[in-house]
């Protein structure tokens, strides 16, 4: 395989793995769950 | 690595609609797993969609940008999709391709708009999703995203009174782009994907570097231009397979008679389709 394929995944792989650590998948999931006023044309 | 060709040649031996079906209805499918929503979608789908089980990668980079935080694990995710199959999600799994796809279905007169246009979404992109939102601290992409005047708005306001009753020019902006562009769908080919989608943005560059690859073989090209006439994002395969702007969706693979176009992963050999 190439060299940069293993590169990118595991450069990939440790950014999720540090956004997970630093509780970013429950903003993630607090701001989608929200009703987003831009995305309805309001706000 | 063999799993990537397998996979590919697999792909290319369905059909393309059903699972573009299958994933629109799983992305928007609340009751199923409403606890989804902190994982971004791999496709172009707004997450105030009443039925969204997933998080809009675009809506959600947008809002970590507002609050000057690097989003680690929105990119590291969307990396990790585009490292592995590129712009596959593109033509497989998006929710606005696929209706991009069924509108293209419209019998109207149809009109070819070259891709010499496509460097827009870069503009598109560095604009409404970074430099604008980081300034204005407002996601100004999602203030005029047609697929979130079609999957949020419209229902939103159907099914809330208290709502309708706040609808300005914002909205009806945004009602005037959904049409034009709906309109557009009807008479080119993904026009969204080509021009305009930031998502497709990120992951194009991941073509040339990713798990999975498409390749052309010279030798058997017999320059019948089928490959051309398939391609629903008016790319030349022969010359321009795999770049950024592929969707993946393997029609040229399947269209042609020769062999010429094939799966392949990086650093292997090619494999070449088995045709009927």
């Amino acid at each position: 395989m190439d060299k940069r394929f293993w590169v990118l995944l595991g450069l990939f792989l440790l950014m999720t793995a540090a956004g997970l650590l630093l509780g970013e998948a429950r903003f993630v999931f607090a701001n989608a769950s929200l009703i987003c006023l831009s995305c309805i044309g309001i706000q | 690595m063999a799993f990537f060709a397998r996979f590919t040649d697999a792909l290319a031996r369905l059909r393309r609609a059903p699972v573009q079906l299958t994933s629109t209805l799983l992305w928007n499918s609340y009751f199923l797993a409403p606890w989804l929503k902190n994982v971004p979608c791999p496709g172009f789908n707004c997450y105030s969609c009443p039925l969204a089980i997933t998080a809009c990668p675009i809506g959600t980079l947008q809002h970590f940008i507002i609050i000057r935080r690097v989003p680690l694990y929105l990119l590291g995710v969307l990396g990790l999709i585009g490292t592995l199959f590129g712009r596959t999600a593109c033509g497989w799994t998006c929710p606005f391709g696929f209706l991009q796809d069924l509108l293209y279905k419209v019998p109207l007169p149809k009109w070819r708009v070259s891709n010499r246009w496509a460097p827009a979404r870069y503009v598109i992109f560095a604009l409404l999703v970074v430099i604008i939102p980081f300034i204005a601290l407002e996601p100004w992409f999602c203030k005029l995203c047609p697929a979130g005047a079609l999957e949020a708005g419209l229902p939103m306001i159907a099914l809330q009174a208290d709502l309708r009753e706040l609808t300005g020019l914002l909205f009806a902006v945004k009602m005037v782009i959904l049409a034009l562009f709906l309109l557009w769908m009807m008479v080119t080919s993904r026009p969204f994907c080509r021009f305009v989608c930031p998502l497709g943005t990120i992951y194009g560059p991941f073509n040339r570097l990713s798990g999975m690859r498409l390749h052309f073989e010279e030798s058997r090209c017999q320059h019948c231009d089928l490959c051309r006439h398939v391609c629903p994002t008016g790319l030349y395969p022969p010359e321009e397979i795999d770049t950024a702007g592929c969707i993946r969706c393997m029609e040229c693979l399947k269209a042609c008679p020769h062999g010429a176009l094939q799966s392949c992963a990086t650093g292997t050999s090619c494999t070449e389709r088995s045709h009927a």
